[in-house]
């Protein structure tokens, strides 16, 4: 089971490290793409308002069809937690060779005075959410592929992981620094033992997530291989928004007036967005969502309604069956969509812990293979291949990932926002500082060289907060003052980590090589 | 909220505290038997009171996802007192039903 356990875990903790990674600061897509705008920070914020909607609506109606000239679909949202501005936006039909169609938005001042149009391009947090399970510079499949494959091996190495660990609750609270190998069994055991229940569910909901993926065959069997038709019957709202426009002109009912029907049914329910699918068609369909707030679902709440003539198509059903209730809540608890900020915060955490853990035991086997060469290597002998490949890896993963990821931030501001390709270029600049942080660690991998990095991160963390202050229209003080969290908590966020950083540094600085866990641990906390 | 971490960061401590090799890097001395019985059912008892108090503030799903989210945060610092600073960990228990109260009215 040892043997097992050591495998499977270190055969793809480096892919699993940056699953876990993004996935962790996927908890905070929104927040991160709301800072990848700084046009937004400003004169744009406000909160939903139940009295507006009317006013809201129509406004934007009028405005859409002024700007959004032939769009394929306008999508009004209103300010969620989240989410806190009004916007309007359209997506225009794809060109030939394309899916989808540009889409833009333009979201409006809190006062209407007026719109904030020029935001520069930019994927932001959904860069993160989509590298956790679509990789990046390879096929969205054979990466889900290759994520599921190190998720199986995640799931065995937890389960043989609680197997092996004979103590789990005499050493509940055990973390004893300073003895080497031992620190870093004490901290892979705390990492994983304290947030075990969020380590085996992250991994086995994130196995379901992607289940018809990895085995389609009940589903193909049962739908005579029509995948289309089973997501149809699966999610039933879905086939009405799917509709092509009759590409003939018909007028539409104005969007305010299918508010009280609305209301009628989901009284209790703010309003998320009302999109128009084929606006001023005659297959014209209005689609209203609904903000389900803290519900533990993730289902998307919403109705549909011919837009010609009002007549009401679908509305969601509550009455769900078993089966889809079950995969519904195992969903939400991957997403966490309806975490309020607390306990968004504690998955941040969880999904920190699991970062450690990650890291903590591949350094642990690193430690161990090295004590026992040491011998061989004090003699002049040359580390063996596995430990300098471990070794190198594990500088590369542990530092690379949280350097690529202020050098992603970094790329956003600095970037002009005029350069072509602007997003995937800040794209780039993540993998340039991994692939950087890689090579430096073939070259060295001695404790000057986690010094020479951790140091560059500190630093560059610790400047985020004055870069944002330099190329935003706010700054930590202004946010803090204007109670704007969620960009202040960004900057705060980013000193936390520098200081984490620095202590980091200094014990690793202190301390000889052999005393060097707790140091290390730390620098594990924040990959 | 203030209240329910504290709680639970209370449960942990006396769980912790009930165990012997803890409780004498805490304390300095050897606990009694009957101290360390108390210890561990009090603890388990607070514990439960957390994930009860979860589940009437904020019903069962929404609480009981975040009961375990804060299981992980309150034992966090148990951890890292016991590692670094043992001889604190009496004082902020002491401490810990304050905060509770005060988070209580606040």
């Amino acid at each position: 089971m040892t043997w097992l356990h050591t495998w499977v875990g270190l055969l793809v903790c480096w892919v699993l490290l940056l699953v876990f990674f993004a996935g962790t600061l996927s908890y905070y897509r929104h927040e991160i793409s709301l800072w990848n705008q700084p046009e937004l920070h400003k004169e744009v914020f406000q909160s939903y308002d139940t009295t507006r909607l009317t006013e809201q609506l129509s406004q934007g109606e009028d405005y859409l069809r002024q700007n959004a000239v032939n769009a394929q679909r306008w999508l009004i949202e209103f300010p969620t937690e989240r989410h806190p501005m009004l916007s309007y936006g359209w997506q225009q039909p794809p060109e030939p060779g394309q899916r989808r169609g540009a889409f833009s938005e333009h979201a409006v001042k809190a006062d209407n005075s007026g719109y904030v149009t020029e935001v520069r391009e930019s994927r932001g947090g959904n860069f993160f959410y989509r590298l956790h399970f679509d990789l990046h510079y390879i096929s969205a499949i054979t990466a889900r592929w290759i994520v599921g494959f190190c998720t199986m091996f995640m799931l065995l190495a937890i389960i043989s992981g609680i197997v092996i660990h004979k103590r789990i609750f005499k050493d509940f609270f055990s973390f004893r620094p300073g003895k080497g190998s031992r620190s870093w069994l004490d901290a892979h055991n705390v990492s994983s033992v304290l947030a075990l229940p969020f380590h085996l569910m992250i991994t086995y909901t994130g196995l379901i997530t992607l289940m018809i993926i990895y085995m389609p065959w009940g589903i193909l069997v049962n739908y005579d291989s029509d995948r289309r038709e089973f997501i149809n019957e699966a999610r039933p709202g879905s086939s009405f928004t799917r509709i092509a426009a009759a590409n003939e002109a018909a007028p539409q009912l104005p969007l305010a007036s299918f508010l009280p029907k609305v209301q009628q049914t989901f009284a209790e329910l703010p309003l998320k967005s009302v999109s128009v699918i084929n606006p001023d068609d005659a297959n014209s369909r209005v689609v209203v969502t609904f903000n389900t707030g803290e519900q533990v679902t993730e289902r998307e709440l919403f109705m549909v309604f011919s837009g010609t003539d009002g007549e009401l198509l679908y509305s969601a059903d509550n009455d769900i069956s078993a089966a889809k209730a079950t995969h519904d809540a195992m969903m939400s608890l991957h997403t966490a969509r309806f975490s309020g900020p607390v306990l968004r915060g504690l998955f941040f955490l969880l999904g920190l812990s699991g970062c450690v853990m990650i890291a903590s035991g591949t350094l642990m086997w690193a430690v161990k293979i090295r004590q026992k060469q040491q011998k061989a290597i004090s003699q002049g002998a040359k580390p063996s291949l596995g430990l300098r490949l471990v070794e190198t890896l594990n500088l590369m993963f542990i530092l690379g990932l949280p350097l690529g990821t202020v050098a992603f931030f970094y790329a956003n501001r600095l970037l002009p926002a005029s350069l072509p390709g602007r997003s995937q270029w800040e794209v780039h600049s993540f993998f340039i500082l991994l692939v950087i942080s890689g090579l430096l660690a073939i070259w060295r991998r001695d404790k000057a060289m986690w010094r020479a990095q951790l140091a560059a991160l500190t630093a560059a963390l610790a400047f985020l907060p004055l870069l944002n202050a330099l190329t935003s229209p706010a700054n930590l003080l202004s946010n803090f003052a204007a109670g704007q969290w969620q960009l202040a908590g960004f900057d705060l966020l980013a000193l936390a980590f520098a200081a984490l950083g620095l202590f980091a540094f200094k014990r690793l600085g202190r301390l000889p090589m052999k005393q060097t866990a707790k140091a290390q641990k730390l620098q594990a906390v924040r990959g | 909220m203030i209240a329910l971490i504290a709680l639970t960061y209370l449960a942990f401590g006396l769980l912790a505290m009930s165990m012997f090799g803890h409780f004498r890097e805490a304390m300095g001395r050897a606990p009694k038997t009957l101290e360390s019985q108390l210890l561990y059912v009090s603890g388990w008892l607070t514990l439960l009171m957390s994930l009860i108090l979860c589940v009437t503030k904020y019903d069962w799903g929404y609480g009981s996802i975040l009961f375990f989210g804060l299981m992980t945060l309150a034992a966090l610092p148990v951890v890292l007192q016991l590692s670094y600073a043992s001889r604190s960990l009496p004082k902020t228990l002491i401490l810990a039903p304050v905060i509770l109260i005060a988070g209580w009215f606040i």
